[in-house]
């Protein structure tokens, strides 16, 4: 049985125009130690399937059906406390913001012991040993003076360190980590994104990766998630997908990555947008901005199906298919 | 990168200036307004004497002098504590002041404490929940009491509580004795009972206020990432609510706090009146109705140095208990 069990989720807000159904039947695992992707525009739903994980939605939102196993147990249907002992010692998550995730009138120090004396009947002295390890473990300089540093007096790229160690401190066996390096500066982003994956790999941790970017995914996970306006549409490893996806949306999605085409054209942006919770189209979300539409697109939601090695939500997967075979043997 | 000593020097040697600017235009105000108080011969002499006598004693007390000499002249007493003396009291008008100060700041203590035991529970509650009806009835509550005038609010309280129910005396100070080397009433019981009417009229202003806003900054707070990365690390609510979200809600608090201490002076006038509350304020008013102008102009000149003691009081203090003002000085 997989560590993490996510099975026809569907999250909604109530809204005063009528419900808005954010996620529709997104389902996906994840095993011990494995580091799975979740890609797509902004906008697709990818934070909120980690949030909805540790039913951590933001105000009016709510799960609406699905279940959601870890370790056998179904967090959904969990009461706060249970639900509690499993956020931030379990199950772990690391934002995009570093600047805006850390509490500003709180020292680094102050912020990784409560952490761990809140899942841990645990001395302070002995909670600060285990955090300033940690420190160091994220490659923090002098880590025992910035225990008891304030968060600004740390640079972007180190605040996120901070955040990952307060992450590890418990020893979790998933860390969700939602977007992660996107508010970083440039120069910095992969060497954060190393560090990631080289302390999940020493500590066998599972990661859930959010992230609009498939170079990353491509480099970090094993499996891979897209999604589209609320719905997962293309899953399997991140290999088969890489080369040869079946989803017109993934495949603009590669087309798009700078490195593949710098010498053929300029950036091979996907026409058009991502329609809002409002305005999704009948049929395929797709279909408007679908360089294989047809009239089956426009009228029936395509489910997801196996495909090959992977599972593909398409009508003319197939099509797609043949078409990135070609493409791969004209490279 | 943290900001050193020489920054905190800084920062307090510009608030200092300011603060003196603050007073020196204060102290202008007084003084002008003197002029327009009425002759202070006829305070001092009444009607019956001679013209030549009075132009005598104009000079003698260099009345005829340009203004800015007079002033020049009155700033220097002023910094010496010399503010003239009450033409009533016939006493340097800073003792009748200082005389009656222990009284108003009791009844400012008192509605501090009020203010603070109420509307911190209260505005972390409504923020908390802010769709229960307890939250509801007291936000519908405040913006009514935000609208009635402090004398009714005083006179309901003499009503309800000392004519119909008898609990509390009505007016006046009550019984002080001196433990600590100045006359009080917080030391009895008595001075106590007496206390709290007149501290509830004049908490019942700022009250409102401060709930409402504890309660947006509160509600601004939770809505923060950094809250819901508490709430992600499992912390149990209440260190997410008390500690997390309210040390973030009570620091832009303490700035307004400081402001309204001074707007609370004002207040005790009225207070004051109402309850015959032998303090500052009914001090002032009695001054005024017997255009005892030394005792006025030293009057606004104290409030003024209260006012303007307590901000800047209240911005070091936020400076240095809020890190990252800290650097925000040091970045600039
Ligand atoms: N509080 C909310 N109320 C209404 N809609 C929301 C709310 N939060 C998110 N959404 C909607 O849910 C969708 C998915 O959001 P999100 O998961 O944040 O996307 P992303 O893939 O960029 O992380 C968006 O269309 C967004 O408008
Ligand atoms: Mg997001």
């Amino acid at each position: 049985m997989a560590l993490l069990d996510v099975s026809n989720l569907n999250v909604e807000f109530p809204t005063r125009h009528g419900t808005l159904h954010a996620l529709r039947d997104v389902s996906f695992t994840l095993d011990k130690g494995e580091r799975l992707g979740i890609v797509g525009e902004s906008g697709a739903g990818k934070s909120l399937a980690a949030f909805a994980i540790i039913n951590l939605l933001s105000k009016p939102g709510r799960i609406s059906g699905g279940t959601i196993t870890f370790e056998g147990q179904d967090l959904t249907a969990m009461d706060t406390d249970a639900l509690r002992s499993i956020r931030g010692n379990r199950i772990s998550m690391i934002f995009q913001d570093p600047m805006m995730t850390l509490n500003p009138v709180l020292t680094i120090g102050t912020q990784m012991v409560e952490t761990l004396q809140a899942h841990r009947r645990i001395s302070h002295a002995e909670a600060k040993r285990i955090a300033i390890a940690k420190l160091r473990e994220v490659t923090i300089p002098s880590p025992e003076e910035r225990f008891d540093s304030y968060p600004h007096e740390l640079s972007g790229g180190m605040r996120q360190r901070v955040v990952i160690a307060i992450a590890l401190l418990t020893d979790p066996s998933i860390i969700i980590a939602d977007e992660p390096t996107t508010a970083l500066d440039v120069t910095i982003q992969a060497e954060i994104m190393a560090l990631m994956l080289d302390l999940c790999e020493t500590h066998d941790v599972g990661l859930i990766l959010i992230t609009h970017d498939l170079g990353v995914v491509s480099e970090v996970t094993q499996r891979v998630n897209v999604m589209y306006a609320g719905r997962v549409i293309e899953t399997g490893s991140t290999r088969d997908i890489i080369d040869a996806p079946k989803h017109p949306y993934t495949r603009g999605l590669i087309a798009a990555l700078p490195q593949q085409n710098e010498a053929a054209q300029r950036l091979n942006q996907i026409p058009g947008s991502m329609p809002s919770l409002d305005g999704i189209p009948p049929g395929c979300a797709f279909n408007p901005r679908c360089p294989h539409v047809g009239e089956r697109c426009r009228r029936e939601i395509p489910a997801l199906r196996a495909l090959g090695e992977q599972q593909v939500a398409c009508h003319s997967a197939e099509e797609v298919a043949a078409l990135a075979g070609n493409g791969g043997s004209a490279s | 990168m943290e900001s050193g000593p020489i920054d905190h020097l800084i920062f307090l040697g510009k608030r200092l200036l300011q603060a003196t600017l603050v007073m020196f235009v204060i102290s202008l105000i007084g003084f002008s307004i003197q002029d327009n108080l009425g002759d202070p011969l006829r305070e001092l002499l009444g009607q019956s004497v001679s013209e030549a006598e009075r132009q005598a004693l104009r000079d003698q007390m260099g009345l005829n002098d340009p203004f800015l000499v007079q002033y020049g002249r009155f700033l220097s007493k002023a910094v010496q504590g010399d503010l003239g003396d009450s033409y009533f009291f016939k006493r340097p008008a800073l003792d009748v002041i200082a005389d009656k100060f222990i009284a108003t700041l009791e009844l400012v203590i008192g509605a501090t404490l009020i203010i603070v035991f109420i509307s911190v529970p209260m505005g972390c509650y409504c923020a908390i929940k802010p769709n229960g009806w307890i939250s509801r009835a007291v936000m519908g509550i405040s913006i009514v009491g935000i609208s009635i005038p402090v004398f009714l609010t005083a006179i309901f309280c003499i009503y309800l509580f000392s004519v119909e129910l008898g609990w509390m005396p009505s007016f006046g100070r009550g019984e002080t004795t001196a433990p600590f080397g100045w006359e009080s009433g917080f030391f009895n019981v008595d001075g106590l009972v007496h206390l709290v009417l007149p501290s509830i009229s004049l908490a019942s202003i700022m009250l409102p206020l401060f709930i409402r806003l504890i309660r947006s900054e509160m509600m601004e707070v939770l809505e923060s990432e950094y809250i819901r990365f508490a709430w992600a690390k499992g912390l149990n609510k209440y260190r997410v609510w008390f500690l997390h979200a309210l040390k973030n809600t009570l620091l832009p608090v303490i700035t307004v706090g400081g402001v309204q201490i001074g707007t609370m002076l004002a207040y005790t006038i009225l207070t004051e009146t109402v309850f015959q509350w032998p303090g500052m304020g009914f001090l002032f008013l009695e001054a005024v109705n017997r255009v005892d102008t030394p005792l006025i102009i030293a009057y606004i000149i104290v409030v003024g140095l209260i006012f303007v003691v307590t901000n800047t009081v209240v911005d070091v203090i936020y400076t240095l208990v809020n890190p990252t003002v800290r650097i925000a000085g040091k970045a600039s």
